[in-house]
């Protein structure tokens, strides 16, 4: 992460504005601190997978377990852990023809009611994924492949993304009503050339 | 109400909510757990998802997405790109609209790198078509250019969209990589074509230029590129002759490309956490809008849409052509509404049991969706990349001006695709080589 730990300056304004600048404060630590979880997943899924490719051709002896490791822990971490840290980014995929326009103000209004609308999405998943990761804790899950690997506890990054996505959306709609004439909800369009 | 209702509704309602700016992803599962519980019943709505993102994200296939997105944030991040553009004037400085031209080349390898056609578009507007501009290019020759061969990265593998159709239609990945090659080279050798007969007729657009280069510079230019084509035709090398499935290929190139970065001491902790950075967030949005799709399909299903509509299109007729154009048309109304990677998603599940009644080959067919996806990213009034592109550039051109230069390349794209339809052989030559 370019900047994980710091948290963007709190939006100025109207009274609350503490509190909402604690709250986001609080969200956005958390939200980074499980996306540099899943960067090392990240990192550790590339080592992993090679190391299988070198072990398969030069000893013609695969790690055993390694794919099951990979599907079932680090895609999970990677898919679901980043999920908050995209949302307070607003890194959407969205369509934009109608919105255009609309003025700042109105803008903001309607993404406020769209993130809410994410983030009662997101707390949905969270409490469903939450009982299926208690109970497949409680049978202490397993899976056989070419080796036999715990999955119960890679049922948990399910919930803590999307708790976290929806605590990221719920930060989003209140910095939009906070601010109405300032908050810019256009995500921004980013490349990765440095230079 | 009748399910086939409930459906359609469900379908409206969706538009509603991606037209209002509504992640595609939450709009997608949203319709699909309030139409399913309105079909069946909110139990079975939770139960779906509880199942769905964990099952589906834990395919092994899967995983070959984030290796590739992270080899191409990794090229990118450390430099690997940087001296394409300077590479390919180099070597075509001698064609009338060289810089215009040695911009679709450029795209395309970029391209190649990064698998992402907005990613392409964006970063090469930044460097190609100020460049064009200082030599009093043509602002829409110089600006649709780019958005144009930006959209080259979708068929020229590594590509997202292809293995995210590989899974669902159940085709070879490695093969459809394979199958996509050809066509894209001929989707660029159109574009490089066109700009070269379009300025020896009208010399104004792109006035020629004496920057040739020496010996020195050349070298070092060389010196500069090399690692990114050798990279590229290492990993679809090691897919084509079965050394690699996709997700190892992602990941030797991401080790690569750092390892290069490395000897050339460019490999900086900053510019790693900047591609792991990349790579996650975009991971994480693929797979919302994955994880939505996959949802509203469940919806489609049990109201019966897609059946639907498969029977609307084969009772139009069993000719394969009148079918083709009619897909055509549905991406490129449906491209005005969605992006690439969901309208491809959206569609799959109507267009798949008609592809297979025809005994249509489906990677043949694979190719031509892809094709018409990237035709969506520039055709007006939504195209992605052309906004992309104006959003890169400011001021510099206005949005029709960037437009009006994209209808020139649109009509190659037309030509490349009814190519394609034509000469199936085309994309299915090289696939039919592989080691199985």
């Amino acid at each position: 992460m370019t900047e994980p730990g710091t948290p963007p300056t709190p939006a100025p304004g109207p009274p609350g504005g503490a509190a909402l600048g604690a709250a986001e404060r609080l969200v956005h630590a958390l939200s980074a601190a499980v996306a540099v979880a899943a960067g090392v997943c990240l990192t550790l899924m590339m080592i992993q997978t090679v190391a299988d490719v070198v072990a398969k051709y030069a000893f013609n002896f695969p790690i055993l377990g390694n794919l099951e490791v990979i599907a079932y822990y680090y895609m999970t971490a990677v898919v679901f852990l980043p999920l908050a840290i995209a949302e307070l980014r607003h890194e959407h995929i969205n369509v934009d023809l109608a919105v255009r326009r609309l003025s700042l103000r109105a803008r903001n209004r309607l993404f406020a009611l769209t993130a809410l609308l994410a983030a009662g999405f997101f707390a949905l998943l969270a409490y469903q994924t939450y009982h299926d990761a208690v109970a497949s804790t409680a049978r202490g899950e397993i899976l056989m492949g070419s080796a036999i690997i715990s999955v119960w506890p890679a049922k948990w990054f399910l919930p803590i993304g999307f708790a976290l996505g929806a605590l990221a959306c719920l930060v989003n709609m209140a910095k939009a009503l906070a601010a109405p004439s300032t908050f810019d909800p256009t995500p921004d369009i980013e490349d990765v050339v440095t230079d | 109400m009748e399910n086939l209702t409930i459906g359609f509704i469900g379908l409206g309602v969706a538009l509603v909510l991606l037209l209002l700016r509504v992640h595609i992803g939450v709009a997608l599962g949203v319709v699909s757990l309030v139409g399913i519980a309105t079909i069946l019943n909110v139990r079975a709505a939770l139960g779906i998802v509880t199942a769905v993102p964990f099952n589906f994200v834990g395919d092994w296939n899967f995983s070959a997405i984030p290796m590739f997105l992270f080899m191409g944030f990794v090229a990118s991040a450390m430099g690997l790109t940087r001296g394409l553009f300077d590479a390919m004037r180099i070597l075509l400085h001698r064609l009338p609209g060289d810089i215009a031209v040695a911009s679709v080349g450029a795209c395309a390898m970029f391209a190649a790198a990064s698998g992402s056609s907005v990613a392409t578009a964006s970063a090469m507007s930044r460097i190609a078509t100020p460049e064009m501009l200082r030599y009093r290019y043509d602002p829409g020759l110089a600006s649709g250019v780019i958005a144009a061969s930006g959209t080259l990265g979708s068929l020229i593998p590594p590509s997202i969209l292809m293995l995210l159709f590989g899974y669902f239609a159940e085709v070879s990945i490695g093969k459809l990589f394979v199958a996509g090659f050809l066509p894209g080279i001929v989707s660029a050798l159109l574009y490089m074509a066109m700009i070269v007969g379009r300025v020896c007729l009208n010399p104004a657009l792109a006035p020629a230029n004496d920057q040739a280069a020496t010996r020195a510079q050349k070298l070092a230019v060389l010196r500069e590129v090399w690692p990114l084509p050798v990279l590229i035709v290492g990993v679809l090398g090691g897919i084509f002759f079965g050394l690699f499935t996709p997700t190892e290929a992602g990941a030797v190139g991401a080790l690569l490309a750092l390892a290069v970065a490395a000897v050339r001491r460019e490999l900086t902790l900053a510019k790693f956490r900047a591609a792991v950075e990349r790579t996650l967030l975009s991971t994480a949005n693929i797979f919302l809008v994955v994880i939505g799709t996959v949802l509203l399909t469940r919806l489609m299903a049990l109201s019966g849409v897609p059946a639907f509509i498969a029977g609307q299109f084969l009772a139009v007729g069993e000719s394969t052509f009148v079918l083709f154009l009619m897909i055509a048309l549905l991406y490129v109304v449906l491209g005005m509404f969605v992006d690439s990677l969901g309208l491809m998603l959206l569609t799959l599940p109507i267009v798949l049991p008609i592809v297979t009644e025809l005994n249509m080959d489906l990677i043949w067919f694979g190719i031509i969706v892809i094709k018409l996806l990237e035709i969506g990213l520039i055709t007006p009034p939504v195209g992605l990349n052309v906004f992309i592109i104006k959003g890169a550039l400011g001021d510099l051109v206005p949005l029709q001006t960037i437009f009006r230069g994209v209808l020139w390349f649109l009509a190659m794209d037309v030509v490349a695709l009814l190519i394609i339809y034509a000469v199936p052989s085309l994309a299915l030559f090289l696939p039919g080589l592989m080691v199985q």
